[in-house]
This record gives structure tokens, C-alpha cells and sequence, in this order.
């Protein structure tokens, strides 16, 4: 620790830019056999058992003989397949459509991993095995026509068919206290107690049994570990080198088994453990919760102990956003144009409040913002948690971080959120213990809240209720019969349709999500995952079942300022001015605007969402809330209900290609609006403008979230002076009950160079959604719609 | 002060929401249009006329038959409509929209311009609303007005921000076409009297950056107050596109804006006075 600052502060810089370079700059993507060889070996021998017990051997075999990847430089260790950026591959849970997309995946033009026609050949006949079993075959046997019909025309989407769903976070807190054999102590507890007396008990003991042999193989998995750190000891020269390994060895020796006693102790646990629950069932945003909350007294005792000093812990973090980074999800054709940039949805929430509802901000908050700023990757985000308490200088730090470029920190408002978690049903402690996704919040370590259930494509719903339920595109029948545009006699009963078309497939998701929410109960347990949920062991049920204290499955509206655009113009040229016949309306939609350009500009004209002008922003309120008002009323199938959030991750895009025009004047194709954010580029006036036009709409009933992405540019938050606005910007969006916003610093020039010289720009981070990516990795779609999303410039 | 009954009108051509260099905090700056002055420089020929006009981009005309001459039908939309009227009570509710920034960040209102005490009457109604309301109030001008209603301004404004162009009379006239008299007199009485205060310079290479200009207006601030904040703004040429689409002539074609040398040097001559000089942005 004697060592000069600048030169220990240079060691980090190597050490970050040597693992950086080769664990994702320089990394080749790889789709790799081993994880579905080994998953189907073991069903193959475990061929009598009941799916959660399978599930656990099969978690078993893998982490006791897959190859173990370590880099030359990492501190900590722990990575889900055998090289950075190989996604492993789940044929239990998505047999078929990987199969589907295999000789796609090293071609398609969104996040392409490479495949040899070897591993393919592999892969190839491992899947072809599961093409009954996997559980997007059984998912596709449950669904009905009518759910597959709106599928196919885009008017919604439906989670986990072929995937495992994240959006969860662990109990962090438990596993850095107790160790896995804690919570196997636990389990043994049950084990001793709880006798089976009717079927109910044999299932939770299968389950216990099941989560026992997880834990057990998770211990065995980092002894691997500590025997290939002491081997690689032994192999090298390099002194320093040697004392890391040794010292890592130790440590992969005592945890996750045991209860951690130092930062580093405590990160390699949760590492190797976040590891693992990629290796059980990959689902994407496993989150790391508040990670400067239950990683503070760690860090607090080292500091004072003098074990560590803040340089060693801005490299620790750092590696942890390199490791993150490093991890990649297989995805299908379809959702990688949508989902494009390989998000994996991770998050760290910072800030935000104690258990008194003091300011629970301190310096390893600090810490995170400097070292997510010297990692400069894409994951994980940070959300960080404001509220009316919060010290000054954390938030000004906050806004300096903003300003980078990263498209992170994001804002969550605590003066929102908390009431919604009270509304959810939590205590007010719990309440305020929440953990950031990229948009939605949940209380850290239990709750399973599904994110990502279901999509409703809101633009289309209004062209059937404009039409008695007909897309004008394609003259197909997919909605309810709810009369024609020219047959209403007032804008209110055109909204009354529109309800109806949205109640509609808001229902559709429902059913078809309560049947998915099933064949996952049923096919997909992640007994590991469970075992480190609250109160899974407790109730003797997997997440999957219903066993996490509180349940939900989101369902997301999208394209809410493009509707509200497209009902102000139809209210507007049709109902108020009538200047416009809603026949001709009809036809130009029809058309796609062809031959209607004095009409396409009328429509333009309309008022628009983002301006503060009621006329719009209450439509936009209006269908926000009856959206919400239709998701709430159903329960779920695992206890718990359906809650509702205004995000659409880039679905918009999707949603918006397979869409006829719309009266807003939005031509065939075009993206609609992101999140509930105004459409690019129409928000004209200002930037508080749009905050008030947002912040119209009841953020309070959106119990799972609200997204608004800014794009604001670096030039507005040059000086001090200027930051410090910036941070009275912020705090005035969550006085008006804000959710959370999220801003996008970069210029447009400065993006369209990228476009034209990709390699020059391999570093560039934008803001797509809920989530970051390197702008180059995106497809020129997506990348012309960030361009195209309003640039707030100075008006001098 | 009473009561003003009348609801004057006034012709405004752009409100700038979240607007970061008109004064404190987040403010919300109005521009009113019309001034006296015709500077050289001038990046917004549309504040100069005191009546609402047409400007034109021609890339997006789509040459119809027959154009109407109407910013409301044309179909490309090239044509705008700058400048509107409004009365200070309607200008009061919609700026008030921004109220909940003003109250986190101490921002308030700015009266820009064009020259906005080309419009008196309009401007002390404004101002007086809201005084009434508890606004923070700013103003952006040339100081050409008359000595009375500056004093009569001193109760109604928060802070002052003012461009001192040139110091030399002729040399004022030549590039603003007017004498400079009334405004360095009612500098100085703002200078020694008001609050709250800013000068700046716009610094022109080749107008009005030279040594002795420079030198007069350090030393008029040490007079008239000894540690006043003196901004430089160096010139730019964002403004040569307006001056196309109003089918003007752009007076300073061939000038470049200053280089960091020439900022540099300016800053030098002007730091050897007591006064505290600040360079845009930098704040």
C-alpha cells in the first residue's frame, strides 16, 4: 500500500485495457456446444427424475465439467461459458427456435455470433433431440390460435416462450451473511422438520432435495476454481502475479461456501454465484440490486482496517463492469432487431434510502460512478435512486456521470416508486429497500415481477378501432368488431373503441402469459435461483411456482406518444375542425399518405406530445390510464397481478415495421414512439416542456414503470454552473411525480460519423432503451432512430 | 408603483425554455422583437424589424403553382411566420408553465430581445405581473432607452445583463448605427446603482477587438465598479442562415470568429483591470 498513487493508479488503467481488449474489444463472438451437451447428458441420466430435480443435475454436471475461463489479468473470477462473449446455450428451454435460427446466427445483420458448421453440426443434433421436450415446444402446443394470430400481426408480443425471465435480484444480503452453507443448513432444516403428509409436501421436499444438490455443486464449482488459480500460481514467474493467484485461491476456498469476511471476499462470492445462475437457466437482467448497499460494511471495515484502499476497489469495480460486459445472451433473429446491442439488462442500483428513510448514499456510491466511467462498457447500468434527502453532492456527481455519455446513471424518483411498492403490497422497510432494473424496481432478493410478460402494439389498437377492428393495411380481420371511424359521432366514442381494442389484447397476453407463467412452473424450475430468494425455502416452492413473497408479470404498452399524436390529429381534423372526411382519412391511411400530402400535412400540424399542450398530453394521460386500469384487474398465476409500464425497450421499432401508416402522419414502417417519451424529434419545445407534458401522465398507477429517454446534448452541461442546473432539472422532473428519466449525451454529428466509420467509433455508448450499447453494434434502423430522437441544443 | 389596469400588447418572436445564459438559475427567456440598433454582427436579423415578417428556407420549397404566400398552407413548410402578439397577462401564464424549474434551480424570467425596452409600456406591465407573483425577473439589453424608464426598471428587475459593443462613439455608430452616449450613461448609473448585474462584449475581430477599445472598457468598469463581472462572447456565425432565409445580405462576410490567440490577448489587456473577467462557457 506504499506504493505512489499515479503508479498504482497506471496499474489499474493496464490492467482494465489489457482485459478490456481481450474479453470484448477484441473478442470474436462464439456460439459454443458444451452447455447443451452436458444438460442433455444429464436429462439423459436422470431421465426418471421430476423436472426440478433434472434441472439441479443437470446444474451439477455442468459446473463440475465445463471448461473453466479465466483471463490473465482478472482479480475475481467466475464466467458462465468457456470463453467472453460465447452465449451457452439452453436447449431444455429453447430447443426449436434455435434450431430455427442456427444457420442464421453467424449472418443475421443484429448482434451475429459467429458458429463453426462443426459446433453447428453438433448443435444440431443435441437440439434436434429436445424438439418435443424443450419448453418453447410445450409452450407452443398451450398457445391458442387467436394468441398466435395477434402474434403474427404484431399487435402484441408474449414473454418466455423459448427463454428463462429475469428482472430479478437475489438475496445479496443472505448470501454474503450465511454462505451456501448457510442456506444448505437451512434447507436441511426443512428437510428435518417438514415431513410429507399429502402431495403438496413431496413436491416441497423434491424441491429442497433439488435446491441441496445446486448449492452443493455451486461449492464444488469454486474449488475448480481454486485449483486452477493454484495451478496457474504455480506456473507463473511473475511475483506479484502469483501472490494475486494465491490470494484468490484462498478465497475461491472459503466462498460462496462460507459467510464473506472482506470486499474481496464478498464480490468473488457474488460474483461466482451471479455466474452460476446464468449457467442454471441464462435469463437476461439478473440484477446485482444495491450493490453499494450490502457491499458498504465490507468495504467500510477494509477501509479502516487498512486492507484496502479506493484505487483497489475502483479496479475490483471495474472488472466486475468488464466481467458484466463480457457475458452475452443467445437471442432469437426477431428479438435481437428489437433487443439489438447484446443487452443483458444487468444492473447496480446506487443511492436511494435507508431503512429510516434517511440518505443511504456514501462513498462506495462514489466509487461505482468513477469506476463505471473507467470501465466505459455497457453493462451493467446503473440506476441511481433519488429522493428529497439526498446529499447535494452525490447528485451533482451523479449529473457529472451523466454527462460522460455513458447513457447512464438513469434517475429513479424514490417519491414515485416507494408509494407504488406500498401499492404492490410491501412494507414500508421493504419499500424502501428497492432495486433498479433498467426501468422497473423491485424489492431486492423477493420478488419475481416478470418484466417483459407481454407488449400491446397501442398505434395498431387505435387503426382497428378506427376501422371495426380491421387492419387498413392489410384489410385482415384481428380485433373485435367496434364500428368504423366514419360512424362515430364524437372523438369519445372513437376512444371508447380504442379501450375496447386495448382490453382486448391486453386479455390476449393475460391468457397466453398465465399458460407460459405455467409450462415454466411445470418444465423450467431453477431450483439454485430459489434457494437464494425470499421465501422460497420457507414456502418450499421454486420461483417458477410461486414460492418469492411477492409476484407479478408486467405487461408493457407501446408507442403511447405516437397514439396520442395520431387520436390528437383524428380528434382535431375530423371531430373539432372537421377539415377532413374520416372516409378520407381512411384512405389516406390506406394508402400510406400516397397522393394525400396536403392531408399527411395537416396531420403533421396536429399538436404533438411533448409540447405542454393539453389538448394532446391529456389523450396521452387518458390512454396511459386505461391501459393501466385493464392490466391491473388480473391476477397472475403465481399469486400477485398483472401490472402495467410504459416502456418498450426498442419493440417500438419493431412494432412500428409491421404497421400501416397512422394519422399522426407517421408513414408504413416507421418506429413509433420509445417508451412513453414524445416521438423524435417532435418535442419542439424545449426541454421542460416535454418534462411537463410527461409528467401529465400518472406515473403513480404505472406500477411497474414509466421510461423517459432525453437525448440532451453535451454542450448544455459544460461549466459547473451549467451541471448544477442540470441537477435542479432533475430534481424539478421527480417534483412532479416523475418515474424515471434517462438521458442520452452525444451529439448527432457525432454519431453520424460513426455510422460512416464504424471501426473509428468501436467505444461509442448510447443510450437504446432500458439499456446501453456500443452504437456501432446496432443495425442502421435502430441507429437512424437514435439519430433522429431529439437533440436539445442551446438556443443562443 | 400602481397597479398597471391596461393589458398591453407585445410582439415576441421565440420563448427559449430552459434557457442557462440569461441569468440565475433555469430561466425561461422571452425575446421581444424589434431594436434600434442594426450591429453588425447581429446573429438574429429577425429580432431587428419591430413588426412580425415572413422567412423562407428555400431547400424545403416545393415551388407550388400557386403559393399563397402563407406560412399556415404551405404545403413544404419553408415559409415561417416570425413574430406574434401577445398580451403580458397571456405572456405571464404561459412562461409560468416553467415555474416548478424556477423554484428548484432560482431562475425566473428574461426579457430578451430584439431591445425589449423598445417596447416600454408592454415590459413594465410584464415586469409588474411578476413582481406580483414573486418571479425572478432579468433583462437583456442595449441600455438604449431613456434615463427615466431605467429608473423606473431598477424596482421591477432582478438583474441586469448588458453588452458594452464599443466605447468610442464614432466607432459605436459605425458598427451599430447609433451613438453610444445614452447607453454608457446609463451603464454607469446600472453599474454604481443596480444590484445584480452583467457585461458582456461580444468581441468582434476586426470591430471591436482592438487594444484601445479594450482598454476604455476596462477601465470604465473600474470606475464605475471596481470588481464588476465583465463576459466575453466570442463572435459567431450562426446566424448567417437567417439573414438568407429573410432575403438579406450578411454585413461581416469575410469575418472569422476570434481564434484562441485573439481570446487569449483580449483577456490579457482586459485582466489587468480590477474587475473579474469571464470567458464564455466557462462558468
Amino acid at each position: 500500500m506504499s506504493q505512489p498513487v499515479t503508479e498504482r493508479r497506471e496499474q489499474t488503467i493496464r490492467r482494465i485495457t489489457a482485459m478490456k481488449k481481450r474479453m470484448i474489444l477484441e473478442r470474436p463472438t462464439e456460439l459454443l456446444p458444451e452447455r447443451a451437451l452436458l444438460v442433455t447428458a444429464a436429462y439423459e441420466e436422470h431421465a426418471a427424475e421430476p423436472p426440478v430435480m433434472q434441472r439441479a443435475y443437470a446444474l451439477q454436471k455442468v459446473l463440475a465439467e465445463m471448461t473453466l475461463f479465466m483471463d490473465d489479468d482478472e482479480l475475481f473470477v467466475g464466467h458462465p461459458s468457456p470463453r467472453p462473449r460465447s452465449p451457452i446455450v439452453c436447449p431444455e428451454l429453447g430447443a426449436c427456435w434455435i434450431l430455427d435460427d442456427l444457420d442464421s446466427f453467424a449472418t443475421r445483420s443484429a448482434d451475429a455470433i459467429g458458429l463453426t458448421e462443426e459446433n453447428k453440426f453438433v448443435l444440431r443434433d443435441c437440439l434436434t433431440k429436445w424438439r418435443r421436450s424443450s419448453l418453447d415446444a410445450v409452450v407452443d402446443r398451450l398457445l391458442s390460435e387467436e394468441v398466435k394470430n395477434a402474434l403474427d400481426e404484431g399487435m402484441i408480443t408474449v414473454g418466455g416462450r423459448g427463454t428463462a425471465q429475469g428482472n430479478i435480484s437475489i438475496n445479496y444480503r443472505k448470501l454474503l451473511a450465511k454462505g451456501l452453507r448457510g442456506i444448505i443448513g437451512e434447507i436441511d432444516e426443512k428437510l428435518r422438520t417438514d415431513m410429507p403428509r399429502d402431495i403438496e409436501g413431496t413436491k416441497k421436499r423434491t424441491f429442497w432435495k433439488a435446491a441441496r444438490i445446486s448449492c452443493e455443486a455451486v461449492i464444488t464449482f469454486a474449488h475448480r476454481y481454486a485449483d486452477l488459480t493454484a495451478r496457474k500460481a504455480e506456473e507463473t514467474d511473475d511475483a506479484r502475479r502469483k501472490a494475486e493467484l494465491l490470494e484468490m485461491s484462498a478465497t475461491l476456498r472459503r466462498v460462496p461456501e462460507f459467510p464473506a469476511a472482506t470486499f474481496r471476499e464478498a464480490l468473488q462470492s457474488l460474483w461466482l454465484v451471479y455466474t452460476v445462475l446464468h449457467i442454471e437457466a441464462d435469463p437476461h437482467a439478473i440484477l446485482l440490486g444495491r450493490f453499494d448497499q450490502y457491499m458498504y460494511p465490507f468495504y467500510a471495515r477494509d477501509k479502516a482496517e487498512g486492507r484496502i484502499s479506493d484505487e483497489d476497489v475502483l479496479e475490483l469495480l471495474a472488472s466486475l463492469w468488464i466481467k458484466c460486459t463480457a457475458i452475452i445472451k443467445l437471442m432469437d433473429s426477431v428479438t435481437t432487431r428489437t433487443f439489438a446491442g447484446f443487452p443483458l439488462f444487468q444492473n447496480v442500483t446506487i443511492g436511494g434510502q435507508g431503512s429510516h428513510g434517511e440518505d443511504a448514499s456514501n462513498d462506495l456510491s462514489r466509487l461505482i460512478l468513477d469506476a463505471a466511467v473507467r470501465a466505459r462498457v455497457t453493462q451493467p447500468s446503473i440506476g441511481f435512486r433519488y429522493h428529497n434527502k439526498i446529499d447535494p453532492d452525490m447528485l451533482y456527481k451523479v449529473a457529472e456521470t451523466i454527462r460522460e455519455g455513458l447513457g447512464y446513471p438513469a434517475v429513479m424518483n424514490d417519491n414515485c416508486i416507494i408509494p407504488k411498492h406500498l401499492i404492490r403490497g410491501a412494507t414500508l422497510e421493504e419499500a424502501r429497500n428497492y432495486c433498479t432494473n433498467c426501468v422497473e424496481t423491485d424489492i431486492e432478493g423477493m420478488t419475481d415481477s416478470r418484466a417483459h410478460s407481454g407488449y400491446v402494439n397501442f398505434p395498431k389498437c387505435l387503426l382497428l378501432a378506427m376501422n371495426d377492428g380491421v387492419d387498413p393495411d392489410t384489410g385482415r380481420r384481428i380485433g373485435p368488431r367496434t364500428g368504423r371511424l366514419e360512424t362515430f359521432s364524437s372523438f369519445d366514442k372513437l376512444f371508447a373503441a380504442y379501450e375496447t381494442q386495448v382490453a382486448h389484447f391486453t386479455r390476449l397476453i393475460v391468457d397466453a402469459y398465465d399458460l407460459i407463467d405455467g409450462a415454466h412452473a411445470v418444465h423450467a424450475p431453477e431450483p439454485f435461483m430459489s434457494s437464494l430468494l425470499d421465501d422460497c425455502i420457507e414456502r418450499g416452492m421454486t420461483r417458477q411456482e410461486g414460492g418469492v413473497r411477492y409476484n407479478f408479470s408486467g405487461i408493457f404498452g407501446v408507442g403511447l406518444a405516437s397514439v396520442a399524436d395520431a387520436m390528437a390529429a383524428v380528434r382535431k381534423l375530423c371531430f373539432d375542425d372537421r377539415s377532413v372526411a374520416p372516409s378520407a382519412m381512411m384512405e389516406a391511411l390506406k394508402n400510406n399518405f400516397q397522393n394525400a400530402k396536403t392531408l399527411r400535412n395537416s396531420c403533421e400540424e396536429a399538436p404533438k406530445f411533448g409540447n405542454d399542450d393539453d389538448y394532446v398530453d391529456l389523450i396521452a394521460r387518458d390512454a396511459a390510464h386505461i391501459f393501466c386500469r385493464e392490466v391491473t384487474q388480473y391476477p397472475c398465476m403465481r399469486g400477485g397481478f398483472y401490472i402495467p409500464e410504459l416502456h418498450s425497450v426498442s419493440t417500438h421499432v419493431y412494432f412500428g415495421e409491421v404497421t400501416g401508416a397512422t394519422p399522426d402522419g407517421r408513414l408504413k414502417g416507421i418506429a413509433f414512439s420509445d417508451g412513453a417519451s414524445p416521438v423524435g424529434g417532435r418535442d419542439r419545445q424545449g426541454p421542460t416542456a416535454a418534462v411537463r407534458s410527461m409528467t401529465k401522465i400518472d406515473h403513480q398507477e404505472v406500477l411497474q414503470g414509466v421510461l423517459y429517454n432525453q437525448k440532451f446534448s453535451r454542450t448544455l452541461l459544460k461549466g459547473p454552473g451549467e451541471v448544477a442546473a442540470f441537477t435542479d432539472y432533475i430534481r424539478t422532473y421527480c417534483d412532479l411525480g416523475g418515474h424515471h428519466i434517462q438521458f442520452n449525451m452525444i451529439s448527432t454529428e457525432e454519431l453520424r460519423k460513426a455510422q460512416e466509420n464504424p471501426s473509428a467509433y468501436r467505444d461509442l455508448i448510447v443510450r437504446v432503451a432500458g439499456y446501453s450499447a456500443y452504437f456501432t453494434e446496432l443495425n442502421r434502423n435502430t441507429q437512424d432512430e437514435i439519430i433522429a430522437r431529439t437533440e436539445y441544443e442551446e438556443l443562443s | 408603483m400602481t397597479l398597471v389596469s391596461t393589458n398591453e400588447r407585445g410582439i415576441i418572436y421565440k420563448i427559449a425554455r430552459y434557457a442557462l445564459h440569461d441569468g440565475p438559475g433555469i430561466r425561461t427567456t422571452v425575446f421581444l422583437k424589434g431594436c434600434p440598433l442594426r450591429c453588425l454582427w447581429c446573429c438574429s436579423p429577425e429580432s431587428q424589424s419591430g413588426e412580425p415578417e415572413l422567412a423562407k428556407r428555400e431547400e424545403l420549397c416545393l415551388t407550388c403553382s400557386v403559393c399563397t404566400g402563407e406560412p399556415e398552407t404551405c404545403p413544404g413548410g419553408a415559409l415561417e411566420r416570425i413574430g406574434r402578439e401577445v398580451t403580458a397577462q397571456a405572456l405571464l401564464k404561459e412562461v409560468e408553465r416553467d415555474r416548478p424549474f424556477w423554484r428548484r434551480s432560482g431562475g425566473g424570467v428574461t426579457l430578451s430581445g430584439g431591445e425589449p425596452l423598445f417596447q416600454p409600456q408592454f415590459v413594465k406591465e410584464f415586469l409588474q405581473r411578476c413582481r406580483e407573483r414573486h418571479i425572478h425577473t432579468a433583462i437583456e439589453s442595449s441600455l438604449f432607452c431613456k434615463r427615466e424608464l431605467l429608473e423606473e426598471l431598477m424596482d421591477l428587475v432582478d438583474y441586469f445583463q448588458f453588452d458594452l459593443k464599443a466605447m468610442d462613439r464614432e466607432q459605436h455608430l459605425r458598427l451599430t448605427g447609433l451613438d453610444n452616449r445614452v447607453i454608457l450613461d446609463n451603464a454607469a448609473t446600472l453599474l454604481r446603482s443596480a444590484k445584480s448585474l452583467l457585461t458582456r462584449i461580444p468581441l468582434v475581430p476586426g470591430c471591436n477587438d482592438g487594444e484601445p477599445n479594450l482598454r476604455k472598457l476596462g477601465a470604465f468598469l473600474e470606475r464605475h465598479r471596481p470588481g464588476a463581472f465583465l463576459e466575453i462572447l466570442p463572435y459567431h456565425r450562426m446566424g448567417v442562415g437567417r439573414y438568407e432565409e429573410l432575403g438579406r445580405a450578411y454585413p461581416l462576410p469575410d469575418t472569422l470568429p476570434p481564434t484562441k490567440e485573439e481570446m487569449e490577448r483580449a483577456l490579457k489587456i482586459l485582466r489587468e483591470y480590477p474587475i473579474r473577467v469571464i470567458n464564455e462557457g466557462g462558468r
